[in-house]
Parts: C-alpha cells; sequence; structure tokens
C-alpha cells in the first residue's frame, strides 16, 4: 500500500489551488482598488458623507462580487473535487489494511462537514473575520478621520497583494484554510473508521523530512509492535504525554479519542489509520505436539510421548523409519544394529529408552556417527579437555563433578570413551569399559547416543555439561540432525 | 589418541576389581553392558569374589548375542 499518497493528493491539490489563486489575486485587487478609489474626497482625504458611510456598508456585498468575478469562487469549487479523490483513497486504504468496505453513504457526512468548514473558511464567516471585517474597519476609521485616500488604497491593496515578503490577506486565508480542510478530512474519515469499526489500533504513517518534529518520527519508526508505525489504541493516552513532554507543536486536548484527527499536531501530514492489531499481531498458535506411536509395547510409546521429551526428537523420531522390534529384555539394554532391535531391560526409564534410540537412530542414519566431522570433533574436543584441565587430574577432577548426578551419565560415558575405559574401571564413574573402548567405532556411537539422550530429553544441565566439555561433538550432533 | 595421552589416571583400580584380580588371577570381563548402573557391576562382582564363580558379561548374552557383540553389532 503506498502510504504517501495522501500527502500527494494534498500537495498536488494545494499546487493547483495556489496557480489558480495567483490568477484571481490580481483580478480581486485590482477591483478592490477600483471600487475604493470611488469614495468622496476633498483634496485627496475622504470625506465623511452620508454616501461614503452607505458605500462603506455595501463593501461585503462589493468583495463577494470581485471575488465571483476573479475567479475566486470557481476556485474554490474545483478544490471542493479534491475530496472525492481523498475519499476514495480512503476506501482503499480501509479495505487494504482492515479489508472494510467503507461507502460513500458513510463518507458523505464527512464530506458534506470538510466542504462546508472549506466554504466557512474561505466564502464564509472566515472570510468576514479575517479579512470583509477587518479592512471595513479600517476604512471606516478612514472615512471618520478623512484620511488620505491613497494612503487607504496603499494600504488596502497592500494586505491583499501577495509579495515577496508576505501572502496576500486572502491568499493565507485560502491556503490555511485549504490545507486544515485537506488533513481533517481524512482525520474525521478515520476517526469514525475506528469509532465504528471498534479498530484497536492505529497506523502512523507519512513521510519523514528534516523538519519533522520529534513525535511524528517516533510514531512512523515505530516497531515494538511488529509492525512499522503500528500504535495500540491503548498506548496512545502514553504516547500523547511523551509528545507532550518531548516533541512540539501538539494541539492542545489532544487526546487518544481525536488523535487521528490532530496527530502530530498543527498541519502534521502523517496519516493515522485505524487498524486491528491482529492484523499485524499474530498470537502465536500453541504448536502441537507431535504423537509418536512405535508400533511396540505402548511404554515405550509413553517414553517418548513424556513432557520432558522435546517436540524437536518427537518430531524426528516420527520422520524416522522405526526399530524392527523392541521389547522386554531381563537383565541389561542393548540395540542389535544387525537385527535392528531395541532390547529394554525391564526396570529401564526413558533416559535409557533415548539412549538406545539414539544408537538406533545413528544406525539408521547408516552409521553417523562415523562422519568425518563428527570424528574429527572427537578429535578436536580431546584438545580442548586437553587445554582445560591443564595441570590437573581430569578424572578426579570431574568424577567429583559428576559422581552421583543421573544427568552427567552421558558426560561420564563420553569421557570413559575418550579414556579407552579408565574412568569407569579405574574410577568407578560412569562407562563401557576398557573392552568395549577398545574399538574406536565403538566410542563414537556411544558419544552420538549420548548427546541424542541429552538432546532428546531437554535436560538443560545434561545440555549445558555436554557443551562446556564437548563443544564440537554437540556443534556436530546438531548439524547431523539438521541434515535428517 | 585418548585422554590418557595427556593425562596420567593416578587413581588405583577401584578396590573391587583389585579384590577380583586377587582372587582370581585376572581381571573380570566387564563389557559396558551395566554403563549407567556401575552399582550392579561392583555387585556383580563382589558376588563373583564371594562364589568364587569367575565373572563374565557375555555369558550374560545368549550365542547369537555374544557373536553379534564379538562382531561389534551389539550397542550398549
Amino acid at each position: 500500500m503506498d502510504f504517501n499518497k495522501p500527502e500527494r493528493i494534498n500537495d498536488k491539490a494545494l499546487e493547483i489551488l495556489q496557480k489558480r489563486f495567483d490568477k484571481v489575486e490580481p483580478k480581486f485587487v485590482k477591483q478592490v482598488v477600483d471600487w475604493l478609489n470611488k469614495f468622496r474626497t476633498t483634496s485627496g482625504n475622504l470625506v465623511r458623507s452620508k454616501e461614503n458611510i452607505a458605500r462603506l456598508s455595501s463593501f461585503k456585498t462589493a468583495v463577494n462580487r470581485f471575488l465571483e468575478k476573479a475567479g475566486y469562487n470557481v476556485m474554490v469549487s474545483g478544490f471542493l473535487e479534491n475530496f472525492d479523490e481523498i475519499g476514495a483513497n480512503t476506501q482503499l486504504a480501509q479495505q487494504e489494511l482492515n479489508g472494510i468496505d467503507i461507502t460513500k453513504s458513510f463518507l458523505n457526512p464527512f464530506r458534506r462537514y470538510a466542504v462546508n468548514n472549506v466554504i466557512a473558511a474561505m466564502q464564509g464567516q472566515g472570510l468576514n473575520v479575517n479579512l470583509i471585517n477587518p479592512l471595513k474597519n479600517e476604512l471606516l476609521i478612514a472615512v471618520n478621520q478623512g484620511s488620505s485616500l491613497t494612503d487607504v488604497v496603499t494600504s488596502i491593496a497592500g494586505q491583499l497583494t501577495t509579495s515577496e515578503a508576505r501572502q496576500g490577506v486572502l491568499k493565507r486565508i485560502s491556503l490555511q484554510a485549504s490545507r486544515d480542510a485537506l488533513l481533517q478530512y481524512d482525520g474525521v474519515v478515520n476517526e469514525a473508521v475506528r469509532k465504528s469499526y471498534k479498530l484497536d489500533a492505529l497506523l502512523y504513517v507519512g513521510s519523514i523530512v528534516k523538519d519533522s518534529r520529534a513525535q511524528c518520527e517516533r510514531w512512523v519508526q515505530e516497531t515494538k509492535n511488529g509492525k512499522l508505525g503500528l500504535i495500540l489504541f491503548e498506548d496512545l493516552q502514553d504516547e500523547i504525554d511523551w509528545a507532550d513532554n518531548n516533541g512540539t507543536g501538539m494541539i492542545p486536548d489532544t487526546t487518544p479519542e481525536n488523535f487521528c484527527q490532530n496527530r502530530g499536531g498543527y498541519n502534521c501530514r502523517h496519516i493515522a489509520y485505524p487498524v486491528r492489531s491482529a492484523n499485524y499481531i499474530k498470537e502465536e498458535k500453541p504448536k502441537e505436539v507431535p504423537k509418536v506411536e512405535l508400533g511396540f509395547d505402548k511404554k515405550y510409546d509413553n517414553f517418548v510421548n513424556n513432557d520432558e521429551i522435546s517436540d524437536e526428537a518427537k518430531e524426528l523420531i516420527n520422520k524416522l523409519p522405526k526399530p524392527n522390534n523392541i521389547f522386554e529384555s531381563k537383565k541389561y539394554s542393548y540395540y542389535d544394529t544387525n537385527f535392528n532391535i531395541i532390547g529394554m531391560q525391564k526396570d529401564a526409564n526413558k533416559n535409557v529408552f533415548m539412549h538406545e534410540y539414539g544408537h538406533f537412530i545413528d544406525s539408521t542414519g547408516k552409521k553417523l556417527s562415523l562422519k568425518k566431522e563428527f570424528t574429527k570433533a572427537y578429535d578436536d574436543d580431546l584438545l580442548h579437555l586437553k587445554e582445560l584441565f591443564k595441570g590437573k587430574n581430569i578424572f578426579d577432577e570431574l568424577k567429583k563433578e559428576w559422581k552421583g548426578k543421573s544427568e552427567y551419565y552421558g558426560a561420564s560415558d563420553i569421557l570413559d570413551a575418550m579414556s579407552g575405559g579408565v574412568f569407569y574401571e579405574k574410577y568407578s564413574m560412569y562407562g563401557h569399559g576398557k573392552k568395549y573402548y577398545k574399538s574406536i567405532n565403538l566410542r563414537h556411537s556411544e558419544n552420538f547416543a549420548n548427546i541424542f539422550q541429552a538432546w532428546s530429553l531437554k535436560d538443560k544441565a545434561a545440555i549445558e555439561n555436554i557443551k562446556k566439555y564437548y563443544p564440537n561433538l554437540y556443534k556436530e550432533f546438531l548439524n547431523i540432525v539438521k541434515t535428517l | 589418541m585418548d585422554l590418557n595421552d595427556f593425562f596420567v589416571s593416578e587413581n588405583k583400580q577401584a578396590q573391587y576389581i583389585i579384590d577380583y584380580i586377587l582372587k582370581f588371577n585376572e581381571e573380570p570381563v566387564i563389557i559396558g553392558m551395566f554403563w549407567n548402573k556401575p552399582d550392579i557391576l561392583e555387585q556383580n562382582i563382589k558376588n563373583a569374589i564371594k562364589t568364587g564363580k569367575k565373572y563374565n558379561e557375555l555369558d550374560l548374552l545368549t550365542d547369537e548375542q555374544r557373536k553379534s557383540f564379538l562382531k561389534g553389532d551389539i550397542l550398549f
């Protein structure tokens, strides 16, 4: 959506108005001057006569006639057509932003209101208050005082004529009134849309230029709600307070209720479109927890579907092929790569199950643990530990840290693998022992299964421990999981 | 390369292993099946010392499993 379009419509409307006005003004001034020159004078000074007083009383009628003749009223009528374009843009904006179809009948009262404001300001009360009455008073004084007609004509023509130094009175009235009307029309419609459709946020849009106000910059660049320029209605009073305290040019008594009209202050060119915050702030639906069915005894499904198992692990298990069998084993738990079966010791818990399932995933992936990145990570972590425990006995140190803590079984077993079974047999820590770890391939297999176990169990302590002592293995494990 | 290249194990063998070696003049055959239950391993070895029957975890496997294990197909 083109958020700068309203500014362009307004700029274009004002540019055309100004060009037209530049043709109106000299004609109007000439007629006023001609009319002034018809006052009776003596020796060049105005005479306080019945004729001159009567002439004064027809000033308003004369001015209106001169405006008509100079093309002013046609210019105003032409300007009013801009409200149709602004209305069409508002309809488009509401359709695009909120899916709301704003009808012409909805817009018409606001259009009438805006048109009436323009007419009042440019042809009615505004013209009386700002042009006709002040000039008439000046003339009355001049007639009463018998002032020089030349001085009066010079003064009045000077006030009406635009020069480099200042705008003529009529031009100032016209441009200010038209600018206000254009800016207010959008604001009034937006305010009505917000209320009618119970919209709970505003989208503050428009361009930022060198002399933009601090509050406008703040609101146009607002990002805290995930959408540039989105301000929640409930936060609006705080924002207005911020502008009152830190910004400039705010219109007094600006409230959330009239914010669409007043926006960032006098002559603010920004627009506050009412919107539904839900269109931009999406509430994240709770992710559906994957349900795993392995196809064997339900107690194994329950291990995997346990809340302590991560959703990522559940998804991975669901996605990959399943073992040929999972069954109860009398004395120990194991995975047989040849038959692709898992035997679970009857008292073994979900931790052991995830360890064995890690073996299965490793094996199903054609020995993921033997990928060169993973085996290199093993060597890198040996060097990492060498540096970490320089001058200390790593086995004593880590036994102290891990002994009796089930969350560190896996880390202990990895250390046992790295020590070729020493940690298990000499330090009575968790591990597979010397005979088992004679095989380097089995070291990699167990490392994979241990990390899979910690990862799948969402076990923060275990994962942090593994990341601390085996950062390369953990990183490569995650890289492997991403490829599955 | 393993940790023993960088670190010297100063701990003595676990006492129950030493006792086992003194009794049977050989190490018990441990294949890692009680990897997460060192207390069971300790208890089993102490029982072996008490009963005089050597401890060999391969005996806990079926013939088929033993063959698989020796081929490297069984993982604990």
